[in-house]
Protein backbone atom coordinates (compact mmCIF):
# COMPACT_ATOMS: atom_id res chain seq x y z
CA UNK A 1 0.00 0.00 0.00
CA UNK A 2 2.92 2.37 1.27
CA UNK A 3 4.09 1.28 -1.94
CA UNK A 4 1.32 2.29 -3.96
CA UNK A 5 1.13 6.20 -2.45
CA UNK A 6 4.68 6.61 -3.12
CA UNK A 7 4.25 5.48 -6.98
CA UNK A 8 1.09 7.84 -7.03
CA UNK A 9 3.35 10.73 -5.64
CA UNK A 10 6.37 10.29 -8.22
CA UNK A 11 4.05 10.27 -10.83
CA UNK A 12 2.30 13.43 -10.08
CA UNK A 13 6.01 15.23 -9.69
CA UNK A 14 7.34 13.67 -12.59
CA UNK A 15 4.91 11.96 -14.53
CA UNK A 16 5.67 13.26 -17.81
CA UNK A 17 8.17 13.77 -20.53
CA UNK A 18 10.48 16.33 -20.10
CA UNK A 19 9.61 19.69 -21.48
CA UNK A 20 11.76 22.02 -23.85
CA UNK A 21 12.95 23.66 -20.52
CA UNK A 22 16.47 24.81 -19.23
CA UNK A 23 17.83 22.53 -16.92
CA UNK A 24 19.92 19.03 -16.37
CA UNK A 25 18.50 18.17 -13.09
CA UNK A 26 15.77 15.97 -12.10
CA UNK A 27 13.31 16.47 -14.61
CA UNK A 28 15.70 17.26 -17.30
CA UNK A 29 16.10 19.40 -19.74
CA UNK A 30 18.52 21.17 -21.72
CA UNK A 31 22.32 23.04 -20.93
CA UNK A 32 24.95 24.24 -23.26
CA UNK A 33 28.33 25.30 -23.65
CA UNK A 34 29.18 28.21 -26.33
CA UNK A 35 33.14 26.81 -27.52
CA UNK A 36 32.91 29.47 -30.40
CA UNK A 37 31.68 32.13 -31.87
CA UNK A 38 29.48 29.80 -34.41
CA UNK A 39 30.03 26.57 -32.45
CA UNK A 40 28.20 25.18 -29.61
CA UNK A 41 27.40 22.07 -27.65
CA UNK A 42 23.50 21.31 -27.04
CA UNK A 43 23.01 18.68 -24.10
CA UNK A 44 19.92 17.43 -23.41
CA UNK A 45 18.74 14.89 -20.50
CA UNK A 46 15.33 13.41 -20.36
CA UNK A 47 13.70 11.98 -17.41
CA UNK A 48 12.47 8.59 -17.14
CA UNK A 49 9.18 9.27 -19.09
CA UNK A 50 10.82 10.24 -22.06
CA UNK A 51 11.89 8.43 -24.53
CA UNK A 52 15.35 9.02 -26.40
CA UNK A 53 13.43 10.24 -29.58
CA UNK A 54 11.74 12.56 -28.06
CA UNK A 55 15.14 14.16 -26.56
CA UNK A 56 17.43 13.65 -30.16
CA UNK A 57 14.55 15.76 -31.19
CA UNK A 58 14.79 18.58 -28.55
CA UNK A 59 18.45 18.71 -29.17
CA UNK A 60 18.14 19.04 -32.38
CA UNK A 61 15.40 22.02 -31.65
CA UNK A 62 17.45 23.89 -29.37
CA UNK A 63 20.31 23.45 -31.72
CA UNK A 64 18.19 25.35 -34.40
CA UNK A 65 17.23 28.05 -32.18
CA UNK A 66 20.67 28.60 -30.44
CA UNK A 67 21.75 29.31 -34.26
CA UNK A 68 18.60 31.43 -34.86
CA UNK A 69 19.69 33.33 -31.51
CA UNK A 70 22.90 34.00 -32.78
CA UNK A 71 22.08 35.17 -35.81
CA UNK A 72 23.04 32.06 -38.45
CA UNK A 73 21.02 31.00 -40.48
CA UNK A 74 22.18 27.19 -41.14
CA UNK A 75 24.10 24.22 -38.48
CA UNK A 76 25.49 20.74 -39.13
CA UNK A 77 25.94 18.16 -36.27
CA UNK A 78 29.39 17.56 -35.87
CA UNK A 79 28.82 15.15 -33.40
CA UNK A 80 25.84 13.87 -31.62
CA UNK A 81 25.69 10.92 -29.46
CA UNK A 82 23.07 9.59 -27.14
CA UNK A 83 23.26 7.32 -24.87
CA UNK A 84 20.53 5.84 -21.95
CA UNK A 85 21.67 5.69 -17.96
CA UNK A 86 19.97 2.53 -16.94
CA UNK A 87 18.64 2.60 -13.01
CA UNK A 88 17.04 -0.48 -11.42
CA UNK A 89 14.92 -0.52 -8.21
CA UNK A 90 14.07 -4.20 -6.44
CA UNK A 91 11.10 -3.73 -4.33
CA UNK A 92 11.55 -5.13 -0.69
CA UNK A 93 10.55 -8.37 -0.16
CA UNK A 94 7.15 -8.94 2.53
CA UNK A 95 5.91 -11.66 4.29
CA UNK A 96 2.84 -12.29 5.85
CA UNK A 97 1.86 -15.75 7.78
CA UNK A 98 -1.72 -16.42 8.70
CA UNK A 99 -2.01 -19.34 10.83
CA UNK A 100 -5.56 -21.02 12.12
CA UNK A 101 -6.84 -23.72 13.93
CA UNK A 102 -9.86 -26.05 12.45
CA UNK A 103 -12.44 -27.52 14.82
CA UNK A 104 -10.95 -31.00 13.86
CA UNK A 105 -7.43 -29.34 15.44
CA UNK A 106 -5.74 -29.20 12.04
CA UNK A 107 -3.52 -26.18 11.71
CA UNK A 108 -3.46 -24.19 8.31
CA UNK A 109 -0.96 -21.41 7.65
CA UNK A 110 -1.15 -19.36 5.11
CA UNK A 111 2.04 -17.49 3.97
CA UNK A 112 1.93 -14.84 0.54
CA UNK A 113 5.09 -12.87 -0.20
CA UNK A 114 4.96 -9.38 -2.12
CA UNK A 115 7.50 -7.86 -3.39
CA UNK A 116 11.23 -8.66 -4.99
CA UNK A 117 9.89 -7.01 -8.44
CA UNK A 118 12.53 -4.93 -10.63
CA UNK A 119 11.52 -2.17 -11.98
CA UNK A 120 13.81 -0.41 -14.59
CA UNK A 121 14.01 2.98 -15.57
CA UNK A 122 16.19 4.73 -19.05
CA UNK A 123 17.36 8.23 -18.63
CA UNK A 124 18.61 9.20 -21.94
CA UNK A 125 20.40 11.86 -22.98
CA UNK A 126 21.84 13.44 -26.61
CA UNK A 127 25.08 15.85 -27.00
CA UNK A 128 25.26 16.99 -29.88
CA UNK A 129 28.42 19.63 -31.10
CA UNK A 130 26.98 22.04 -33.65
CA UNK A 131 28.57 24.47 -36.03
CA UNK A 132 26.70 27.25 -37.23
CA UNK A 133 26.62 29.04 -40.55
CA UNK A 134 25.10 32.39 -42.26
CA UNK A 135 24.78 30.31 -45.61
CA UNK A 136 24.19 26.90 -46.23
CA UNK A 137 27.44 25.55 -46.56
CA UNK A 138 28.58 23.20 -49.34
CA UNK A 139 29.10 19.85 -47.66
CA UNK A 140 28.60 16.18 -47.63
CA UNK A 141 27.03 15.63 -44.03
CA UNK A 142 23.30 17.10 -43.38
CA UNK A 143 22.65 20.63 -43.24
CA UNK A 144 20.17 21.91 -41.18
CA UNK A 145 17.89 24.59 -42.00
CA UNK A 146 17.33 26.73 -38.68
CA UNK A 147 14.04 28.50 -39.48
CA UNK A 148 12.11 25.36 -40.99
CA UNK A 149 13.14 23.16 -37.44
CA UNK A 150 12.20 25.95 -35.51
CA UNK A 151 8.89 25.67 -37.22
CA UNK A 152 8.47 22.43 -37.50
CA UNK A 153 9.82 21.01 -34.23
CA UNK A 154 8.60 24.29 -32.61
CA UNK A 155 4.78 23.55 -33.45
CA UNK A 156 4.98 19.36 -32.37
CA UNK A 157 7.45 20.79 -29.49
CA UNK A 158 4.28 23.92 -29.07
CA UNK A 159 7.77 25.66 -28.58
CA UNK A 160 8.57 29.73 -29.23
CA UNK A 161 11.85 29.11 -31.08
CA UNK A 162 14.59 31.60 -32.74
CA UNK A 163 13.51 34.53 -30.64
CA UNK A 164 16.60 36.51 -29.93
CA UNK A 165 17.11 37.92 -26.37
CA UNK A 166 17.01 41.42 -25.78
CA UNK A 167 20.24 42.70 -25.46
CA UNK B 1 -5.77 -9.50 -7.83
CA UNK B 2 -6.09 -6.26 -9.27
CA UNK B 3 -2.82 -6.45 -11.29
CA UNK B 4 -4.35 -9.66 -13.10
CA UNK B 5 -7.47 -7.71 -14.21
CA UNK B 6 -5.19 -4.90 -15.72
CA UNK B 7 -3.37 -7.18 -17.66
CA UNK B 8 -6.80 -8.68 -19.26
CA UNK B 9 -7.93 -5.43 -19.86
CA UNK B 10 -4.45 -4.30 -21.47
CA UNK B 11 -4.41 -7.79 -23.29
CA UNK B 12 -8.72 -7.20 -24.57
CA UNK B 13 -7.60 -3.49 -25.87
CA UNK B 14 -4.13 -4.67 -27.46
CA UNK B 15 -4.45 -8.68 -28.31
CA UNK B 16 -2.85 -7.95 -31.93
CA UNK B 17 -0.09 -6.33 -33.50
CA UNK B 18 0.12 -2.78 -33.97
CA UNK B 19 -1.51 -1.50 -37.26
CA UNK B 20 -0.52 1.18 -39.70
CA UNK B 21 -1.90 3.92 -37.57
CA UNK B 22 -0.73 7.03 -36.08
CA UNK B 23 -0.05 6.55 -32.03
CA UNK B 24 2.01 6.14 -29.56
CA UNK B 25 0.28 4.54 -27.03
CA UNK B 26 -0.82 0.99 -26.10
CA UNK B 27 -1.48 0.01 -29.23
CA UNK B 28 1.78 1.59 -30.83
CA UNK B 29 2.15 3.35 -33.66
CA UNK B 30 4.06 5.71 -35.42
CA UNK B 31 5.22 8.97 -35.15
CA UNK B 32 7.30 11.67 -37.26
CA UNK B 33 8.52 15.07 -37.35
CA UNK B 34 9.29 16.91 -40.84
CA UNK B 35 13.43 18.38 -40.34
CA UNK B 36 13.44 20.03 -43.71
CA UNK B 37 11.79 19.93 -47.15
CA UNK B 38 12.40 16.97 -48.09
CA UNK B 39 14.28 15.35 -44.36
CA UNK B 40 12.21 13.84 -42.18
CA UNK B 41 11.95 11.39 -39.23
CA UNK B 42 9.40 8.25 -38.88
CA UNK B 43 9.33 6.33 -35.12
CA UNK B 44 7.28 3.18 -35.19
CA UNK B 45 6.60 1.72 -31.90
CA UNK B 46 5.31 -1.44 -31.67
CA UNK B 47 3.12 -3.22 -28.97
CA UNK B 48 4.27 -6.62 -27.73
CA UNK B 49 2.72 -8.73 -29.76
CA UNK B 50 4.62 -7.11 -32.61
CA UNK B 51 7.82 -8.58 -34.11
CA UNK B 52 10.74 -6.34 -34.39
CA UNK B 53 10.44 -7.32 -38.05
CA UNK B 54 7.08 -5.49 -38.69
CA UNK B 55 8.35 -2.58 -37.14
CA UNK B 56 10.60 -2.48 -39.47
CA UNK B 57 8.76 -2.82 -42.35
CA UNK B 58 5.43 -0.33 -40.52
CA UNK B 59 8.73 1.77 -40.27
CA UNK B 60 9.49 1.43 -44.38
CA UNK B 61 6.08 2.11 -45.53
CA UNK B 62 5.47 5.17 -43.69
CA UNK B 63 8.41 6.37 -44.87
CA UNK B 64 7.58 5.52 -48.50
CA UNK B 65 3.77 7.25 -47.31
CA UNK B 66 5.25 10.52 -46.53
CA UNK B 67 7.77 10.44 -49.76
CA UNK B 68 4.65 10.53 -51.47
CA UNK B 69 2.95 13.00 -49.69
CA UNK B 70 5.70 15.47 -49.45
CA UNK B 71 5.45 15.05 -53.69
CA UNK B 72 8.92 13.11 -53.79
CA UNK B 73 9.79 9.50 -55.14
CA UNK B 74 12.35 8.33 -53.79
CA UNK B 75 14.46 7.83 -50.58
CA UNK B 76 17.32 6.96 -48.52
CA UNK B 77 17.85 6.19 -44.74
CA UNK B 78 20.29 9.29 -43.28
CA UNK B 79 19.85 6.88 -39.99
CA UNK B 80 17.87 4.06 -39.28
CA UNK B 81 17.74 1.54 -35.74
CA UNK B 82 16.15 -0.67 -33.83
CA UNK B 83 15.46 -1.47 -30.28
CA UNK B 84 13.17 -3.66 -27.80
CA UNK B 85 12.01 -2.58 -24.68
CA UNK B 86 11.39 -5.45 -22.21
CA UNK B 87 9.06 -5.77 -19.45
CA UNK B 88 9.12 -8.49 -16.76
CA UNK B 89 6.64 -9.39 -14.33
CA UNK B 90 6.84 -11.77 -11.55
CA UNK B 91 3.62 -12.66 -9.70
CA UNK B 92 3.53 -13.13 -5.79
CA UNK B 93 4.69 -16.52 -4.05
CA UNK B 94 2.36 -17.79 -1.97
CA UNK B 95 2.57 -20.51 0.60
CA UNK B 96 -0.34 -22.88 1.76
CA UNK B 97 0.92 -25.44 4.55
CA UNK B 98 -1.45 -27.44 6.44
CA UNK B 99 -0.63 -29.35 9.76
CA UNK B 100 -2.96 -32.07 10.92
CA UNK B 101 -2.39 -34.36 14.08
CA UNK B 102 -3.01 -38.18 13.01
CA UNK B 103 -4.82 -40.71 15.86
CA UNK B 104 -1.71 -41.93 17.15
CA UNK B 105 -0.09 -38.82 17.57
CA UNK B 106 2.35 -38.05 14.54
CA UNK B 107 1.81 -34.38 12.90
CA UNK B 108 1.84 -34.03 8.87
CA UNK B 109 2.50 -31.26 7.04
CA UNK B 110 1.70 -30.52 3.39
CA UNK B 111 2.88 -27.13 1.89
CA UNK B 112 1.86 -26.11 -1.58
CA UNK B 113 3.40 -22.98 -3.40
CA UNK B 114 1.79 -21.08 -5.77
CA UNK B 115 3.08 -18.23 -7.97
CA UNK B 116 6.46 -16.85 -8.61
CA UNK B 117 6.20 -16.94 -12.42
CA UNK B 118 8.03 -14.76 -14.39
CA UNK B 119 6.30 -13.11 -17.83
CA UNK B 120 8.57 -11.34 -20.34
CA UNK B 121 7.13 -8.86 -22.64
CA UNK B 122 9.06 -6.79 -25.53
CA UNK B 123 7.96 -4.10 -27.37
CA UNK B 124 10.00 -2.92 -30.45
CA UNK B 125 10.66 0.41 -31.61
CA UNK B 126 12.13 1.43 -35.68
CA UNK B 127 13.30 5.25 -36.22
CA UNK B 128 14.09 6.19 -39.60
CA UNK B 129 15.97 9.19 -40.97
CA UNK B 130 14.51 9.93 -43.98
CA UNK B 131 16.26 11.68 -47.27
CA UNK B 132 13.06 12.28 -50.34
CA UNK B 133 14.24 12.98 -53.83
CA UNK B 134 12.52 13.66 -56.69
CA UNK B 135 14.85 11.99 -59.14
CA UNK B 136 16.63 8.59 -58.68
CA UNK B 137 19.96 9.94 -56.46
CA UNK B 138 23.69 8.63 -57.61
CA UNK B 139 24.37 7.27 -54.46
CA UNK B 140 26.01 4.30 -52.85
CA UNK B 141 23.12 3.85 -50.11
CA UNK B 142 19.98 1.82 -50.99
CA UNK B 143 17.08 3.97 -52.43
CA UNK B 144 14.05 3.11 -52.48
CA UNK B 145 11.25 3.66 -54.75
CA UNK B 146 8.19 5.31 -52.55
CA UNK B 147 5.95 4.14 -55.22
CA UNK B 148 6.47 0.65 -55.31
CA UNK B 149 7.31 0.12 -51.19
CA UNK B 150 3.31 2.02 -50.87
CA UNK B 151 2.17 -1.30 -53.64
CA UNK B 152 3.99 -3.90 -51.97
CA UNK B 153 3.92 -3.29 -48.25
CA UNK B 154 0.26 -1.34 -48.36
CA UNK B 155 -0.99 -4.56 -49.71
CA UNK B 156 0.71 -6.53 -47.03
CA UNK B 157 0.00 -4.56 -43.93
CA UNK B 158 -3.87 -3.52 -45.61
CA UNK B 159 -2.83 0.01 -45.79
CA UNK B 160 -3.15 2.79 -48.65
CA UNK B 161 -0.60 5.39 -48.69
CA UNK B 162 -2.07 9.26 -48.90
CA UNK B 163 -4.94 8.29 -46.90
CA UNK B 164 -3.27 9.59 -42.92
CA UNK B 165 -2.13 12.89 -44.01
CA UNK B 166 1.66 13.50 -43.30
CA UNK B 167 2.62 15.31 -39.79
CA UNK B 168 -0.95 15.89 -38.96
CA UNK B 169 -1.51 17.05 -35.34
Amino acid sequence: MRRVSAAIVLMALAGCATTYQDGSGWTGGFSEVQLDKNVFKVSFNGNAYTSIERVEELALLRGADLTLQHGFSYFVVTEGRSREEVQTYTSPVSTTSKTSRKGNGDLVTQTTMYGGDTQVSKFPSTVNTIVAYHRKPDMAATVYDAQFLCGSLGKKYKVKCGVRPPM
Amino acid sequence: MRRVGAAVVLMALAGCATKYQNGSGSGGGFTESQLDKNLFRVSVNGNQYTSAERARELALLRSADLTLQLGFSYFVFVESRSREEEEWYTSPVETVSKTSRKANGELVTSTITYGGNTSVSRRPTRVNTVMAYTKKPDVTDVVYNARSLCESLGRKYEATCGTLPAFAK
